[in-house]
């Protein structure tokens, strides 16, 4: 891996490299241009300074001759060089008069005089004057010439010959310059250096001033210094270590140079036009010598016009420089290794916590949530290893979260199924380890559905808790789950296990506050079969379904034989397509027959199972099987289908059809909308919806019994009959009689087998059947089998019979068969049906079914006979109880304004008293005893009666008979 | 060695602290310094400024002084300027008046002001600001140049307090105005274009009292230069008025020097640091710059539209009497004087009106050099033994002037006067002069406008003016007849009037001794590229066309 801290390290070396090479060059530069200006300023110092102490000697010398020129100007009478025509605008000397020339001669001379006088003075005062000199024009005397005097020896000045200007060749200037320059300029000068021919060609520099008056000249007035004083001044000159100075003319010419001769120039290599200027004041001039050697140079110029030059060597100059720079670079290369070296054992300190960040991610990745992420300094990696640790927290936090969702079940904290498969797994192996018998438990609460809907989910969910905590209190949190709703599993060991089961159940008992529910538990031995801990639950769970409808908290265990029966619906389950496809579910029809004359009114149709494999499958094998995989439905529409196609070929075939029946559970309710499928079959078959008759038991409609309610209105909206199957066969309610409307019951075959056992039986179902005959609803009965039973039900009103009596179900190739062989029962004209119908209702048991209150014809007999009970005492004899043709009897004959209060036993009254009191005494001297007699009635008629005593009352003494009026004749 | 060893420490120690600056600036990201918030020091750069001599004035106030005026010409304006026109011909020019009538009697005349005109601190020139400046001219205490306006009608009673108002002048509008004169005068436009005659803003100079001309906030006009700084003892600092209508000045400022020392100059000059050299300045230094090669090429000789002369006290005995006056004339070798003092530059006069000058004329009889003609004047006039004459000068004087004097005195002595210089103090020598007492002295009068009436009223014109001057000139009549030239509105006639009382007044009554007018020298520095001059040879007041490289 390429580390950062090797690239930063790297970077850095890098930059600073660059850096110091920049510093470095930059230095270089800076070092050199600051030398360089240093050495200006200093050699144009020493110029200066050299050119300062000579201009005090120069300005001295040039200062006393203006001071004198002056005095020779002012002194100079204009009035007399006018009046000689020596100044004016007519001074022509060729114009002047002798007289003229003379007096002006004269006056020359005069002053002439004078002024040697005076710049004698001055020029003893002067320091270093080696001549002074008035010259004067020859334009104004050609005898006068002035004077000079020059320094001889320590005698001081000599007069000298004066110069003749006409001897002054202007073609020969190094003698005669100093007397035409000053003209020419016009103005005082310094001249020079020149050799003086009267000094032996000394070489000398010469300070002049022309006089002017009014505007004419009168001559030069001048002092002259030796070259040599002044070469003095500059040869003592030492700058760097073999550097001096020099002076030039003013266009180059060496005037004095250690190394040159006169004359002789610095060097090809430098441009003279320099020497223009005053003076090289910070400027670099360099230039090569005639030696070769490179040199640097500063001048400034004297006011004689000399140069005077500072010279010095470049390789001395810049010694020091290059000095500096050598030392620097041994730091810089320091400086280099020291910042590496810091850099990176800074980068190692930056880089390191992001090591270990990385290191930290890579166990991360791994889900290794324990990884230490502690850098906590206040800064980048520090922030983002803040931020690590909270994305880590976060997504432990999250892990465990999901964790936890994914094994547990949210309402009671318990492990969910999945998990809780692996908990007991374990469990289960631990248990067998330790030589234990280890037990699956499943446990349901009955009536789940009902509790919720009568006190609500709330109410619900907090009896599931508290049976969670019970369970988890018994068999440990680990070892039960729950698997949905109301079902819970536990894993347990065998021993006691009976024991403490009726403990936990005893505890659910007075689960959420004693408003519980009974639990059935689902018992699987291991020792019956190592499984699979699911298939162990499974069986836990069928050996706790086969306490389904209990009421009662109890536990089944689970037993080989359950075994064979879950594999006999896993069997259906995984061949029901198969039985389909292949025809081995087949419809089979059973007829039912009108009672009052014997023809079939109405077809079953039943499916029937004939498996290659397994033989015949009983519908109550199969059919629970594929409601309880949800497959029921497809059976359903299976049998609609065929009863469709068989009712349409009958249709083609100009048979009578009679309506047929087809079976739903509830389950398909649930699968599909029924009410949809079915009515669009039967559309299609083009059946009238009134000849398909849908069958629902009893017991589905109790589970949701709105829901049901509202289906079972939507089909016969549509036209299609409804009949409650298997009616009493289980805990019937009545209260679903009430609410909802059907076309028929169908009482469970159930009733048959118990018709025979006793006379209750035949009570009850008379009554049932009264009953339904009352509320306007047609009864059938199946399981009919004996004449016997024909005769009673048929007596009692049963509408409809259906049994192996008259047929069992049968397949469409045997009711072929039958009718080929003329066996088959007829099928009851439908047009006949509503008549039959009618005539089958009527209760030959109830007079109620023939009479009408106004009916006049039968005015004097009673519907029922009239019956009352009577409490016979000492002192009086009461009514305690009269029905409703007793009460008609004794209206019609004693006391037509009689009336009966319903609650309280009334007195019998007195007329009547007699009429019962003797009998009734009678009656109750002997208990148990009956008394027939006649009784003639007020109008003449006589009554046939009959009275029994029934008890005497223990306490009162008083006798309660009954009575009844059989006949009045 | 060892300066050179602490050299090399410290330069060593400076680049490890760059370098260790370097590294840190890398380390920061190379974060921005922030920029300095300082302004740059505002220092006015004069490096462009036209540098000039000027003498130091006690105040730039141009009504109250005679002698001072490159202010007044730089910073002010007039209603009219005296220009010359494209064929050398010197006229009166509109300047602020754009345009103006004059009624048919002369007297009345109705000035327009020149539109959008604005002083240097933004105020509108009004006519009310041309009524304050004349009303000023004449009131105020220290006030020397009442002439100028003193015909306007009503001038005198304000000037001696009579009224209030100056009668005369008449504001018809912001911008128009009219002034009836007392009566007509032909060079009263003419005497508009005086300095003494500039334009000040009314409420800046009202305000300002008698910090007006002393203080350069308080001196405000409508010309092309603002006085922006007065240093006393070192000079004055001129920048240009940006709003000034006539345009901006041709330099960039005026940098005008109060030094007198003409060595001083002349150092200055040969260094280039002073643009215009007056070789009046330097007395006989003067000749280095005319001679020679060096400054050959920028020697300017500009034509003096003056006259110098010696003026005579007629009020005062012998030089009372005419003969006495003559011999004074003709004693005088006036060309050998100006041989003597301008090195013959110039030419010799002989009346009142120099050449030049409009109305200078060139048929008036010379003033012979005759030393016998003079004498016997003397002996006529009855001092033929001489007599006693005080020549002053005064201490300020030029050198040419002292080196006249001396050499006047020395003819005169030729032929028996008895005459003297006498050096006395400025002021004395002035109070003394305006007074009427000095008997003779010499000046130099430029002029101001270009008309005969600037030198013959001004000495001529009245005995008040003949006073001032100490000539005091006796006789009316000729007095009024210059005042009365004034209304003379044929110019012919007007010429020849005042040529007759030239004659008359220079020649016959030998008033004065009429000497010579110059030719001035300048010298311009190298750098200075359009050297110019104003008609009457001064330079001072058209600095604002010159250019400086």
């Amino acid at each position: 891996m390429n580390s950062i801290r090797y690239k930063v390290t790297a970077i850095t070396i890098i930059e600073i490299l660059l850096a110091i090479l920049c510093v470095y060059l930059a230095s270089f530069t800076i070092i050199q241009s600051e030398n360089d200006r240093r050495s200006v300023e200093m050699m144009d110092l020493l110029a200066q300074d050299t050119s300062k102490s000579f201009e005090e000697y120069a300005t001295g010398i040039a200062r006393s001759v203006d001071m004198v020129a002056n005095l020779t100007a002012d002194s100079l009478d204009s009035a007399t060089l006018s009046r000689c025509g020596a100044i004016g605008a007519q001074s022509d000397p060729d114009q002047r008069t002798p007289e003229q020339t003379a007096e002006l001669d004269a006056y020359l001379n005069e002053f002439s005089k004078r002024i040697r006088v005076e710049i004698a003075a001055v020029a003893e005062h002067t320091h270093g004057v080696e001549t002074y000199y008035f010259s004067i024009s020859p334009e104004l005397s050609t005898t006068e010439r002035g004077f000079y005097y020059s320094h001889v020896g320590r005698t001081g000045f000599t007069e000298q010959e004066p110069f003749d200007r006409q001897k002054l060749d202007p073609n020969d200037p190094d003698h005669s310059a100093w007397y035409f320059l000053p003209i020419q300029r016009g103005r005082p000068s310094w001249i020079g250096p020149f050799p003086a021919t009267s000094l032996n060609e000394m070489l000398i520099c010469s300070y002049v001033v022309p006089i002017y008056k009014s505007g004419t000249f009168i001559g030069l007035l001048g002092m002259d210094i030796p070259l040599d004083t002044i070469v003095e001044l500059v040869s003592s000159i030492h700058v760097y270590d073999t550097g001096f100075a020099c002076l030039l003319n003013a266009d180059g010419t060496v005037i004095y140079h250690p190394e040159l001769e006169m004359g002789s120039t610095l060097g090809s290599s430098i441009d003279n036009e320099i020497f223009k200027r005053d003076d090289s004041t910070d400027m670099l001039i360099r230039y090569k010598s005639s030696t070769g050697v490179e040199r640097q140079m500063s001048f400034t110029t004297l006011s004689t016009g000399m140069k005077l030059v500072v010279v010095a060597p470049v390789e001395e100059i810049n010694a020091s420089s290059r000095a500096l720079t050598f030392t620097i670079l041994p730091i810089a290369i320091a400086v280099v290794l020291a910042i590496a070296l810091l850099g990176f054992l800074v980068t190692g300190r930056l880089t390191d916590p992001l090591k270990r960040l990385t290191a930290a991610s890579q166990r991360l990745a791994d889900a290794d949530y324990d990884v230490e992420l502690n850098y906590k300094r206040n800064d980048e990696v520090g922030a983002l290893t803040t931020a690590f640790r909270r994305m880590r927290d976060q997504i432990q936090e999250d892990f465990d979260d999901l964790n936890h969702r994914l094994n547990t079940d949210d309402l009671t904290g318990l492990p969910n199924q999945r998990h809780f498969f692996k908990l007991a797994m374990d469990e289960r192996d631990r248990l067998v380890a330790c030589g234990k018998h280890p037990v699956m438990l499943y446990f349901n609460l009955g009536g789940m559905k009902h509790y919720n809907r009568q006190y609500g989910f709330d109410e619900g969910d907090r009896l599931i808790v508290d049976v969670a905590h019970i369970l988890a209190r018994h068999f440990g949190k680990k070892l039960v789950g729950r698997f949905g709703q109301d079902h819970f599993a536990a894993v347990s060991d065998e021993e006691n296990l009976e024991n403490r089961l009726w403990a936990v159940l005893e505890d659910c008992k007075y689960a959420n506050g004693a408003k519980s529910l009974p639990i059935s538990v689902g018992i699987y031995r291991n020792d019956l079969g190592n499984v699979d801990v699911s298939v162990a639950c499974d069986r836990a769970k069928y050996a706790c379904d086969q306490r389904r409808g209990s009421y009662l908290s109890g536990f089944s265990y689970f037993e080989l034989s359950m075994k064979q029966q879950i594999d006999m619906m896993r069997y259906i389950i995984n061949h029901f397509d198969e039985a389909l496809e292949k025809q081995w579910i087949q419809v089979y029809y059973q007829p039912i027959v009108r009672a009052v004359n014997g023809k079939v009114c109405d077809e079953e149709a039943l499916s029937r199972w004939f498996d290659p494999n397994k033989g015949f499958i009983s519908p109550g094998d199969f059919i629970p099987a594929l409601e309880g995989a949800g497959l029921i439905h497809r059976l359903d529409l299976y049998v609609l289908n065929q009863a469709l196609l068989k009712m349409k070929s009958q249709q083609k075939m100009g048979l009578t059809i009679v309506p047929h029946s087809i079976n739903l559970s509830r389950s398909d309710f649930d699968s599909c909308d029924i009410v949809e499928e079915t009515c669009a079959r039967v559309d299609a078959a083009g059946i009238a919806h009134n000849m398909i008759t849908i069958e629902i038991t009893e017991s589905i409609i109790g589970r949701d019994f709105d829901y049901m309610k509202e289906q079972i209105e939507r089909f016969r909206q549509l036209g299609f009959p409804v009949w409650i199957d298997d009616f009493g066969s289980g805990y019937s309610s009545l209260d679903f009689l009430q609410s909802i409307e059907f076309d028929l019951i169908k009482f469970d075959m159930s009733f048959m087998r118990k018709l025979d056992e006793g006379r209750n039986s035949k009570i009850v179902l008379a009554e049932l059947m009264r009953m339904a005959t009352a509320m306007g609803v047609d009864t059938l009965c199946e399981g009919v089998e004996t004449e016997s039973q024909v005769r009673f039900l048929r007596e009692i009103g049963c509408s409809k019979l259906q049994g192996y009596y008259y047929c069992k179900a049968i397949s469409l190739n045997e009711i072929a068969e039958r009718n080929r062989k003329g066996i088959q029962i007829g099928y009851e004209n439908p047009e006949e049906s509503d008549y039959f119908e009618d005539i089958g209702k009527v209760n030959l048991h109830d007079l109620s079914v023939v009479i009408s209150e106004d009916d006049e014809m039968i005015q004097n007999a009673f519907s029922t006979v009239p019956m009352a009970i009577m409490e016979v005492s000492d002192e009086e004899v009461r009514f305690v109880r009269t029905n409703q043709s007793y009460r008609d009897f004794m209206k019609r004959y004693f006391w037509p304004s009689l009336s009966y209060a319903p609650s309280a036993p009334s007195a019998v009254p007195t007329a009547a008293e007699s009429f019962f009191r003797g009998h009734a005494l009678e009656c109750c001297n002997s208990k148990g005893s009956r008394v027939f007699f006649d009784e003639v009635l007020p109008d003449g008629s006589t009554a046939s009666c009959l009275m029994r005593g029934i008890r005497t009352n223990p306490v009162t003494g008083t006798a309660a008979i009954v009575v009844a009026i059989l006949s009045i004749a | 060695m060892s300066s050179r060893h602490n050299l090399r420490t410290q330069t060593l120690l400076a680049m490890l602290l760059l370098l260790a600056a370097t590294l840190l600036c890398a380390a920061c990201g190379g974060k921005e310094p922030p920029a300095s918030t300082q302004p740059a020091q505002q220092n006015l750069d004069t490096s462009k400024f036209l540098v000039a001599i000027e003498e130091e004035p006690d105040t730039v106030d141009f009504q109250c002084t005679s002698i001072h005026y490159t202010i007044a010409t730089n910073v002010f304006d007039r209603l009219v300027e005296m220009t010359a026109d494209e064929n050398g011909s010197v006229k009166v020019m509109p300047s602020l008046a754009e345009s103006w009538e004059e009624s048919e009697d002369g007297r009345t005349y109705t000035f327009h002001l020149r539109k959008g005109v604005t002083f240097s601190n933004g105020a509108e020139l009004t006519s009310s600001d041309v009524r304050y400046s004349f009303t000023r001219l004449l009131t105020h205490p220290n006030s020397c140049n009442q002439d100028i306006v003193q015909n306007i009608y009503g001038a005198g009673a304000l000037a001696e307090g009579k009224t209030k108002e100056l009668e005369g002048f008449k504001v018809l509008s912001d911008s128009d105005f009219s002034i009836t004169l007392e009566q007509p005068f032909e060079a009263f436009l003419a005497c508009l274009s005086m300095p003494g005659a500039s334009i000040m803003d009314e409420k800046t100079t009202t305000e300002a009292g008698d910090r007006f001309g002393v203080d350069p906030a308080s001196t405000i006009g409508t010309g092309p230069y603002v006085l922006k700084d007065w240093e006393p003892g070192k000079g004055m600092t001129l920048v240009p008025n940006e709003s000034c209508w006539d345009g901006l000045p041709k330099n960039a400022g005026l940098d005008l020097r109060f030094i007198t020392d003409a060595e001083e100059i002349r150092m200055m000059f040969d260094k280039g640091k002073l643009d215009i050299l007056d070789l009046d300045d330097q007395g006989s230094s003067a000749e280095y710059f005319i001679h020679g090669d060096i400054y050959h090429d920028r020697i300017k000789e500009v034509p003096q539209i003056g006259i110098s002369y010696i003026a005579l006290n007629e009020s005062m005995t012998p030089l009372n009497d005419v003969r006495v006056r003559k011999a004074l004339q003709l004693s005088l070798d006036r060309a050998s004087l100006l041989d003597i003092v301008y090195s013959g530059r110039g030419s010799v006069e002989n009346g009142i009106f120099s050449h030049g000058l409009s109305g200078f004329n060139p048929n008036l009889p010379a003033i012979p050099y005759d030393v016998s003609q003079a004498k016997s004047l003397l002996a006529e006039a009855g001092y033929e033994k001489g007599f006693d004459l005080t020549f002053s000068v005064k201490a300020s004087s030029t050198q040419a002037e002292m080196t006249l004097a001396k050499h006047a005195v020395d003819m005169w002595k030729a032929v028996g006067i008895n005459a003297s210089v006498k050096v006395i103090d400025e002021d004395e020598f002035m109070s003394l002069r305006k007074s009427g007492k000095l008997s003779c002295y010499t000046a130099t009068w430029t002029a101001d406008y270009n008309d005969p009436d600037n030198y013959i009223y001004t000495f001529f014109g009245s005995p008040e003016n003949t006073l001032f001057r100490s000539l005091c000139y006796p006789k009316n009549d000729v007095m009024g007849r210059v005042r009365d030239a004034r209304t003379i509105t044929d110019p012919a006639k007007r010429l020849q009037e005042y040529q007759d009382l030239e004659r008359v007044i220079a020649q016959e009554d030998a008033a004065w001794v009429p000497l010579f007018s110059r030719t001035r020298l300048y010298v311009t520095s190298e750098r200075l590229a359009d050297f110019q001059h104003a008609w009457n040879g001064s330079v001072k007041n058209v600095y604002r066309a010159m250019s400086v490289g």
